[in-house]
């Protein structure tokens, strides 16, 4: 049987649109796709012409995609970027080996530099290293707070002023409903701001917040665009699996549930009076932070002298000790991690 | 995906799973002497009596804290029949009968109010008189008055016609008994069936507050439902209305629904209906017997559940989270908002689209779906914030539906497909996501239709003079 595609413009068509169930032949769902990327940017007045893009490519599909999709829309409609691509290499064998090979032949391909950073080079661990030590339930905090760090210190590096990460409607969803159900409500207002980041960051935006996962495979599949598709092999143990368990299952019910997520998720007010943590900067490494020291410093410490579960759980008493001690050895701290670049 | 987890403040305790607690033989934490009979939060043990003072306890100050009643108000009990709003009759009676102190006692008039849904949920008569009986008999031995009304009076425009009396009740046939099968048999999901039938239900109780004459109405769910119910109302794009959906107070519709059970979860309300005595009867709804997957109420209920059971913080944490959130308008008397700008539907705020929303993104992504490259020529690219779906919509079906009835009228087909495009004008982002599903928009209360054109009316006049508006 024969379906036409839905736009009326005679071809056959060849998908079913998950986002809207429509049929749509290829050269249309290319046009929809891409001009809906294109509507998110310039709508929300994402960049600026002549900005120094950095783009967070982790050899998947979300940043595969990424990087050609914005390639291709800058070119057509003159944004006046200029793109990089920026990869961190977290040390997980097997798993980061190979999406590194992708991410080289996009250099290739698509024609934008490339520089790797690794999480040995700034912090001196790898993630198998630190999985060792901690354990597979904890682990997704350190590479988490790492890596977001780790972009950070790469795109200063290179001069880049805004940061772009392929992050999809499906994963913007599923942190909606995991910043529900840890309770965190200043992360819960932020998530869905169009773009994040302060003083002692950079901005960082996400082109793809309203992009279906699906879509974002189908375009990469009829596009014929390659990338290395494998889940990282720690993840399966963390609690963000039981938000991603029901994304899935709501959009199974009904294929605007990711989008009525987050439109939901735009739609929440804070109570007046609710108080919520300020953020200021590490005094350790002058890296944003909501507490007198940042998180990966308090990380890093944990590691360093053998006591990983340091700043996983309450253990106050322990951080304590350990900001009083840094206070004091802020100074020396600081001219240390500068000096690793 | 990119893993992007980034755990400044990890709230651990919702994240990490509950070390089992040895309780052969543990003792009341409250009291200390007597053995423990409930185990509450895996880790909690209390004795009877303990337990029942904290409940009932925490069921006063839960209505005391919010200041939500004037003495000797009229309020009226929604009595389903099941374990959760009995428990609440009962708690209520017990306040009223004795209190420790003085200061604490309540002093309201109460009366049990039940909605006969059997119709919806094809129950046969027999089926609907025992659960009606049931709740016949229950307010007797409870010492209140009660009115059983059937859910198709939820169509009615008023209850003038409405035969209602109390401490009886027979099935009688009415006008909108089948206009009400019809309507819900129209609709295509399950999820847009259940979110109708809260909001036709919260309509029918209004109906009957303000015909009995009483401003406050008490609901029965609990925090672990209500917990579902949030999850849910996210699911289906209600942000702006979590406060109304799941805190203590709702008076979007001008009569004022409590919720005093919000802050016991499943195992403490099965606990206080054991101690308290409270019988119930097996209820049916609209996805029982179905599987977890049958609509989005569900699947949302029963993840909650699952998830507490290894994370017990779970429901609190939702709780106390949605405790800080408020709606989008300020809780206002309805009639001082501009009538224009409440949903049709529910009475919430209608939310502003702005044009980097995902409501637009939605919007965009159906019109770019039906009309391609051609349609839209891209750098003409503007966006119209909540256009009527109706007008991009393909027509499905050709032929007209069959009640076409309305005497010597004209085909209805052609002002369906008004009534379809008109609609999502006057709803908020959730009603229009489950009017969609509804394909027989016709068969919904008159006062909605008549409403419905008289804002479309409107619409065009503010187009009209809208360059003159200050």
């Amino acid at each position: 049987m024969v379906v036409f595609c839905s736009t009326g413009c005679g071809s056959t068509a060849v998908l079913k649109r998950p986002k809207t169930d429509d049929a749509l032949c290829k050269n249309c769902f290319f046009w929809a796709f891409e001009t809906e990327v294109h509507h998110t940017i310039t709508s929300t007045k994402m960049f600026q012409p002549g900005q120094l893009v950095a783009i967070g490519a982790s050899g998947g599909k979300d940043s595969t995609v990424l990087a050609y999709v914005l390639k291709h829309l800058n070119e057509k409609y003159n944004y006046g970027l200029k793109l990089v691509l920026l990869s961190i290499d977290e040390g997980i064998t097997g798993y980061r080996d190979d999406s590194l090979e992708s991410v080289k032949r996009n250099q290739e391909e698509y024609n934008i530099p490339l520089t790797v950073l690794s999480y040995k080079d700034l912090y001196g661990w790898t993630m198998d290293d630190i999985v060792k030590q901690v354990g597979r339930k904890n682990n997704c905090t350190f590479c988490g707070v790492f890596r977001r760090q780790a972009l950070d210190r790469g795109a200063m590096l290179l001069k880049c002023d805004i940061i772009a990460t392929g992050h999809n409607a499906d994963d913007v969803a599923e942190t909606i409903l995991m910043n529900l159900l840890r309770g965190d409500i200043a992360r819960l207002q932020r998530c869905t701001f169009h773009i994040t980041g302060s003083d002692g960051s950079l901005p960082r935006v996400k082109p793809f917040k309203y992009a279906y996962e699906k879509e974002i495979v189908l375009y990469a599949y009829f596009k014929k665009l390659d990338y290395f598709a494998t889940e990282c092999v720690y993840a399966p143990d963390a609690y963000r699996g039981h938000a991603r368990a029901l994304v899935k299952d709501l959009e199974a019910l009904r294929s605007t549930s990711i989008i009525d997520i987050i439109h939901a998720g735009e739609q929440l007010a804070i109570k007046d009076g609710v108080k919520l943590p300020k953020q200021g900067l590490c005094s350790s490494c002058g890296y944003v932070s909501s507490n007198i020291i940042c998180k990966a410093c308090v990380l890093l410490e944990g590691l360093n002298r053998g006591r990983p579960k340091l700043a996983i759980g309450k253990s106050n008493k322990a951080l304590a000790e350990l900001l009083a001690e840094r206070l004091q050895n802020a100074a020396s701290i600081k001219t240390t991690i500068q000096d690793q670049f | 995906m990119m893993c992007s987890i980034n755990e400044e403040n990890l709230a651990e305790e919702t994240m990490v799973a509950t070390p089992k607690l040895s309780v052969t033989d543990a003792i009341c934490r409250r009291c200390n002497i007597l053995k423990a009979q409930v185990l509450l939060r895996k880790t909690d043990p209390y004795c009877r009596d303990c337990f029942m003072k904290y409940a009932v306890h925490k069921f006063r100050s839960t209505i005391g804290k919010a200041h939500a009643l004037k003495h000797n108000e009229h309020v009226l009990l929604a009595y389903s029949g099941g374990l959760s709003s009995g428990s609440m009759v009962k708690l209520i009676k017990e306040g009223l009968d004795f209190s420790e102190s003085k200061k604490i006692k309540m002093v309201f008039k109460p009366t049990l109010v039940h909605i006969d849904e059997g119709l919806i949920l094809n129950l046969s008569k027999h089926e609907r008189k025992e659960t009606t009986d049931f709740v016949l008999e229950q307010a007797k031995k409870n010492g209140f008055d009660v009115y059983i009304c059937s859910l198709e009076y939820c169509l009615a425009p008023d209850l003038n016609d409405l035969k209602l009396e109390m401490n009886s009740y027979q099935i009688e046939p009415s006008i909108y008994e089948s206009q009400l099968e019809m309507l819900f048999g129209s609709v295509k999901s399950l999820t847009a069936k259940e979110d109708l039938l809260i909001r036709l239900k919260q309509r029918l109780i209004t109906l009957l507050a303000t015909r009995l004459n009483h401003a406050k109405v008490f609901l029965g769910p609990n925090a672990t439902r209500l917990a579902g119910q949030l999850l849910s109302a996210i699911g289906q794009g209600r942000g702006a209305q979590i406060a109304h959906e799941i805190g203590f107070t709702d008076s979007r519709t001008g009569t004022v629904f409590l919720r005093p059970m919000r802050e016991f979860v499943d195992k403490e309300v099965a606990y206080l209906a054991n101690f308290l005595g409270v019988d119930s009867v097996c209820l049916p709804t609209l996805s029982s017997k179905l599987g977890s997957t049958a609509s989005i109420g569900r699947l949302t209920e029963d993840f909650v559940v699952t998830l507490q059971t290894n994370f017990p913080a779970t429901i609190s944490t939702l709780f106390r989270i949605s405790d800080k959130l408020k709606s989008n308008i300020a809780d206002l008397n309805p009639s001082d908002c501009e009538r224009d700008s409440l949903c049709l539907l529910c009475l919430s705020a209608i939310e502003e689209s702005s044009v980097c929303s995902a409501s637009t993104a939605r919007h965009i992504s159906q019109t770019f779906s039906r009309s391609g490259p051609s349609g839209h020529p891209s750098d003409d690219l503007r966006t119209h914030p909540l256009q009527s779906v109706g007008t991009v919509r393909h027509q499905d079906s050709t032929s007209c539906s069959s009640n076409c009835n309305s005497q010597g009228k004209p085909c209805c087909k052609t002002s369906n497909d008004q009534i379809k495009s008109d609609w999502s004008a006057v709803l908020c982002y959730g009603c229009r996501i489950t009017m969609e599903d509804v394909k027989q928009p016709e068969l919904m209360p008159i006062n909605y239709l008549e409403e419905l054109g008289l804002r479309s009316r409107r619409q065009v006049m503010r187009q009209s003079v809208e360059q003159f508006l200050l």
